[in-house]
């Protein structure tokens, strides 16, 4: 057996959009506490850089996961075209899922071609790649509720391995009824995390992940109070605590859940 | 990069249960497409449906995992020795330190299907037996697999469409070079459903007749089943027991189209480079290429230009669909066990259904499967959303 090694990352750039939420830019003094968090609709912008042809193909579920990306990007000042990216989505876009699962339970059964291409869960990041330029290796994972930790081990493994700066995207995003009912998601919300090898010069922070068996010892909710069902219900905001010490600019250590047999533990550090 | 040993191996597709069944189905040539009879599905196609699914309920403890895709993945594993091997790696190294990576496209989604169409007339609500999170969701196969094989481990889903049980390899040989595991079981599944069938009906991609890759008269995919894994270990565990060596692995993106392929194999291209790049070998150095080859106007053409362009006329390529049937996001598992018994077993995957190879291309297209020692073979496997990935894969020394 080898004992768990500690894997470090730089973040170079971040990005968010949830409720009350609408940026990294503005949302990050809220999750700091510095300003009031108010709840409100969750509007991701049109991606401008896709063609109008696409761009009417992309669905709420998609612009969300490019909108946070985008910003990431921006913030770390890298060139989107040299990036690997890993997209975690914990269930796929539901939407279009159901709108299928709906034809086909019809006697028609006519299926279009752009819900069946809209509905494979590596939508998001095929739409990213198409609008970035990039010919990077690119993923798109699911790991349930555990997809915030499943993809930024991934993402962690892929730094170390390639020694170069590796998108993370995570989003997730309510089912219509009846979908709902059977996988609740809560309310939309999504970020996004430029990681680069840890010696990499300036950015937010330094993120270490260990993964260990066994349930986490401690396990701490988001602050305000108004934030705990969104991080209950949504698998990408299980990563809202790792955020706001992050928008604090302090070191932290924290537990993520990662299965009915582990967790991770994180490191955040200056 | 350093090899990493396959140190375990099963499959399960048309062509029968057990690694034994597809290497006879393989070298027996034979096609195990059938006029489509999956569920109602009324459509003008052939499938490669797995015998016997019916047979292989889940019962006991795991039950609630019960649907065709997991059926499909409890077939796999349950041959060829495998739940033996991890066993042993589980003891040499502890159970949390085993991952656990598979690819699925559409994973338990026949369920989701079944759920729709008997929806509660008054409420529209799904019928209460639905097991949303251990059937239909992605990471349904992940959980099940876990749990039936007693991994403790990292466990992740990678869903990229037709590329996803290839790049499981990829993810491993990062995780475990990370640190972040010693051992990975990797591999996939995906199987039956009417999403896929339509879907591809949709955009005009199903053959009418058996698929026939590579032909001059190809007219699309023909949708097949298929589930298979396999046990990753670092170079220091290369042993008389080792089916085959990961040389390197390829990952690209077209940045294209959502699903058609780079024209010109851009992405198709790049991945092959990257592959041969990380194991450090020469394009002449590869003895044989598993081709994505789904039997579609666009997919063969394309490939057919990346490879000679990467390799140049002549290589020596089949596409085995015309056997198993495209099996989407456990494609590349499947065909990279096929890989794997070619090498092991010395033979060239025929190209089952091909009548005229298509006049275009510039690749040698292995009609008829022939004996031949292969050293080192490539696979390839590419998705919808221009998910490229190319497995390299050689005899253990």
């Amino acid at each position: 057996m080898t004992a768990p090694r500690i894997l470090g990352a730089r973040i170079l750039g971040a990005g968010l959009l949830g409720p009350g939420l609408p940026s990294w830019r503005d949302g990050g003094p809220i999750l700091a506490g510095g300003e009031a968090f108010v709840p409100g609709e969750v509007e991701p912008p049109a991606p401008a850089k896709l063609t109008s042809r696409e761009r009417r193909r992309t669905s709420f579920a998609v612009r969300l996961a490019l909108a946070v990306a985008e910003e990431a990007v921006e913030g770390a000042a890298v060139d989107p075209k040299t990036l690997p990216s890993v997209f975690g989505w914990a269930h796929g876009d539901g939407a279009v899922v159901q709108k299928i699962l709906e034809v086909l339970a019809s006697s028609e059964r006519h299926v279009s071609p752009t819900s069946f291409h809209n509905s494979v869960h590596n939508v998001a990041v095929g739409y990213w790649t198409i609008m970035s330029g990039s010919h990077e290796p690119s993923s798109s994972i699911a790991a349930a509720e555990d997809t915030f930790p499943a993809g930024l081990l991934k993402a962690l493994a892929q730094v170390q391995c390639e020694q170069r700066p590796v998108l993370l995207a995570v989003c997730d995003s309510p089912f219509p009824e009846p979908l709902n009912s059977v996988c609740e998601v809560g309310a939309p919300f999504g970020f996004a995390l430029v990681l680069a090898p840890p010696d990499h010069a300036g950015g937010l922070a330094g993120l270490s992940a260990t993964y260990r068996t066994g349930a986490p010892s401690t396990l701490e909710p988001p602050s305000p109070p108004e934030l705990q069902p969104l991080w209950a219900k949504n698998p990408a905001a299980r990563a809202l605590p790792l955020l706001q010490h992050l928008a604090r600019g302090e070191a932290a250590a924290l537990q993520v859940p990662y299965g009915s047999q582990g967790h991770l533990d994180l490191l955040l550090e200056q | 990069m350093k090899p990493f040993a396959i140190n375990a191996l099963c499959a399960t597709s048309a062509l029968g249960q057990g690694l034994e069944a597809t290497a006879q189905g393989l070298l027996d040539g034979r096609s195990a497409l059938r006029p489509c009879d999956f569920a109602d599905a009324a459509l003008d196609t052939y499938i490669g449906r797995a015998p016997g699914v019916g047979d292989h309920a889940i019962t006991g403890p795991l039950a609630a995992y019960d649907c065709r895709n997991n059926r499909l993945a409890q077939m796999a594993l349950d041959g060829d020795g495998f739940i033996t091997a991890v066993g042993a790696a589980v003891e040499r190294h502890g159970a949390d330190r085993v991952a656990l990576i598979v690819g699925t496209s559409t994973s338990g989604i026949r369920e989701g299907e079944k759920a729709f169409a008997h929806r509660q007339p008054e409420t529209g609500k799904l019928p209460p037996d639905f097991r949303f999170y251990e059937t239909h969701d992605h990471h349904s196969l992940a959980g099940f697999v876990q749990a039936y094989l007693g991994l403790e481990g990292p466990a992740l889903t990678v869903s990229t469409a037709c590329s996803s049980s290839a790049k499981v390899f990829a993810d491993a040989a990062q995780m475990i070079e990370a640190g972040f595991c010693d051992a990975a079981v990797v591999g996939g599944a995906d199987s039956l459903c009417l999403l896929t069938l339509y879907g591809f009906n949709s955009l005009e991609l199903l053959d009418p007749a058996p698929c026939r890759p590579n032909d001059s008269g190809r007219g699309g995919i023909s949708i097949g089943e298929a589930a298979g894994f396999a046990l990753l270990e670092r170079s220091d565990r290369i042993s008389d027991e080792t089916i085959a060596l990961v040389l390197g692995y390829g990952e690209s993106t077209d940045a294209y189209h959502m699903s058609a392929p780079h024209p010109d194999g851009l992405g198709a291209e790049l991945s092959m480079r990257a592959a041969l790049e990380r194991a450090g070998l020469k394009p002449d150095q590869v003895g044989y290429i598993n081709q994505h080859g789904t039997g579609t106007r666009q997919n063969d053409r394309a490939e057919d230009i990346a490879i000679t362009q990467v390799f140049g006329e002549g290589m020596l390529c089949s596409s085995t669909k015309g056997a198993t049937g495209h099996t989407l996001g456990a494609a590349g598992i499947l065909e990279i066990a096929i890989c794997c018994l070619a090498i092991e077993r010395g033979f060239l995957p025929g190209n089952v259904n091909l009548q005229e190879a298509d006049p275009d291309f510039r690749s040698r297209i292995v009609a008829k499967t022939e004996p031949g020692r292969i050293d080192s073979a490539l696979n390839n496997s590419f998705g919808f959303g221009g998910s490229n990935c190319s497995i390299l894969l050689g005899r253990p020394l």
